[in-house]
């Protein structure tokens, strides 16, 4: 059997499934093969490592509550400490998303349409494009808020926490940016859209776990 | 124990909060390793609590409860995955800075945070299968089961996982 199958069978070999006489066939080749027993000793060392990783880890925050309501009331809500203003917000959001929709279809419907009912159309959007601003003034006064919660608790965090949290925050804010100008060069696209929403959730569920941190 | 499954399981909700209590732990774990996101994990931890409140009468005592939720726990990770992909995917266009801030919600020790972080920067399919392989002790049949895989899959998987690490443990 040439290395390169002999090294092929060493994942199997440290679980412990190779047969009898092709693990003795394997050993025989380790006892000649420096590289095979280094690899098989890295292997072991990893897995020796990952066995003895925690068990059991403890949330940032008490879950309970969150588990509790659904219980009680039976219902299914997808995010725990959603604040009210935020459900507003991403109401507002699949409003105008809704009804880009619905414009897009009726653009298509009128490509052939005279102009009058090209005008129709862009009246409508100016609506829709003061929605989307209601929509995202609305992110962003939860996220002035959040941002100032945790300036309020900046100074007992551990500095690489902040750090952590400041580098994550000037990504997500430079995608925020980048969407937005790509919305701006086309106002209707949907994707770009639900591009940017999904963006500032991001940011509100960044913050909002930062915020948490005072409590650690 | 068994006193608490049966009040819980009969609707007393303070029995399945001492459950919840003395389990939270291990499946939060589980669910923060799988998404690398502790956001998302606390979600998963909430809706397998859930969950396992709604199947408590189909609990029969065959497996530990604990091993009971923390397979309630693996499938709500697989089930969101499936409902969110397209989601995903989008957000895959920025990057994912929640991932780099897993790694402080993890144990601190000295000999494990280089392991953590390298395990949260695994592609997710090989991080799912080395998870639940080389972490929380599945047998290969088990996880092509629970992901529907084939099992050569979820070795190759396995095998592509540990490579990875390896590299970026410098091993």
């Amino acid at each position: 059997m040439s290395h390169e199958r002999y090294a092929q069978l060493l994942n199997d070999f440290v679980d412990g499934r190779l047969a009898p006489k092709l693990r003795t066939e394997l050993e025989a080749h380790l006892d000649q093969c420096a590289k095979c027993r280094h690899e098989v000793e890295s292997l072991r060392s990893l897995l020796a490592e990952a066995g003895q990783l925690s068990r059991s880890i403890e949330p940032s925050g008490d879950l309970w509550p969150g588990v509790a309501g659904r219980l009680e009331t039976g219902k299914r809500r997808r995010r725990p400490f959603l604040r009210p203003r935020y459900a507003v917000a991403a109401v507002a959001l699949l409003a105008v998303a809704f009804s880009l929709t619905q414009v897009r279809t009726k653009k298509a419907r009128e490509r052939t349409a005279p102009p009058v009912a090209v005008q129709q159309t862009g009246t409508g959007f100016v609506s829709l494009t003061e929605q989307w601003s209601r929509a995202e003034a609305t992110y962003e006064r939860a996220a002035a808020e959040l941002q100032t919660a945790l300036d309020a608790v900046r100074e007992t965090l551990d500095p690489e926490t902040v750090a952590r949290i400041e580098a994550n925050l000037e990504i997500i804010d430079n995608a925020i940016r980048e969407s937005r100008e790509a919305l701006a060069s086309d106002p209707d696209n949907l994707e770009v859209l639900q591009l940017l929403a999904a963006v500032h959730e991001k940011k509100l569920d960044l913050l909002q776990q930062a915020t948490r941190y005072q409590r650690l | 124990m068994e006193s608490l499954i049966h009040r819980a399981q009969a609707g007393d909700t303070a029995a399945f909060e001492r459950l919840y209590r003395a389990n939270v732990g291990r499946v939060y774990a589980v669910c923060l390793r799988l998404a690398a996101d502790p956001v998302r994990a606390e979600e998963l931890t909430q809706d397998a609590f859930v969950r396992a409140w709604e199947k408590l009468g189909s609990f029969r005592g065959e497996a530990a409860f604990s091993t009971w939720l923390h397979r309630i726990a693996v499938n709500a990770f697989l089930m969101s995955n499936r409902t969110d992909s397209r989601r995903s995917a989008r957000l895959q266009v920025v990057g994912d800075p929640i991932e780099v801030e897993t790694v402080s919600r993890l144990p601190q020790s000295e000999t494990s945070i280089d392991l953590e972080r390298a395990i949260a920067m695994l592609p997710e399919g090989a991080r799912t299968v080395f998870v639940l392989h080389d972490i929380e002790g599945y047998q290969h049949g088990e996880i092509a089961q629970l992901m529907n895989i084939a099992a050569g899959t979820s070795k190759s998987q396995l095998h592509r996982a540990r490579k990875l690490l390896r590299e970026a443990l410098d091993r």
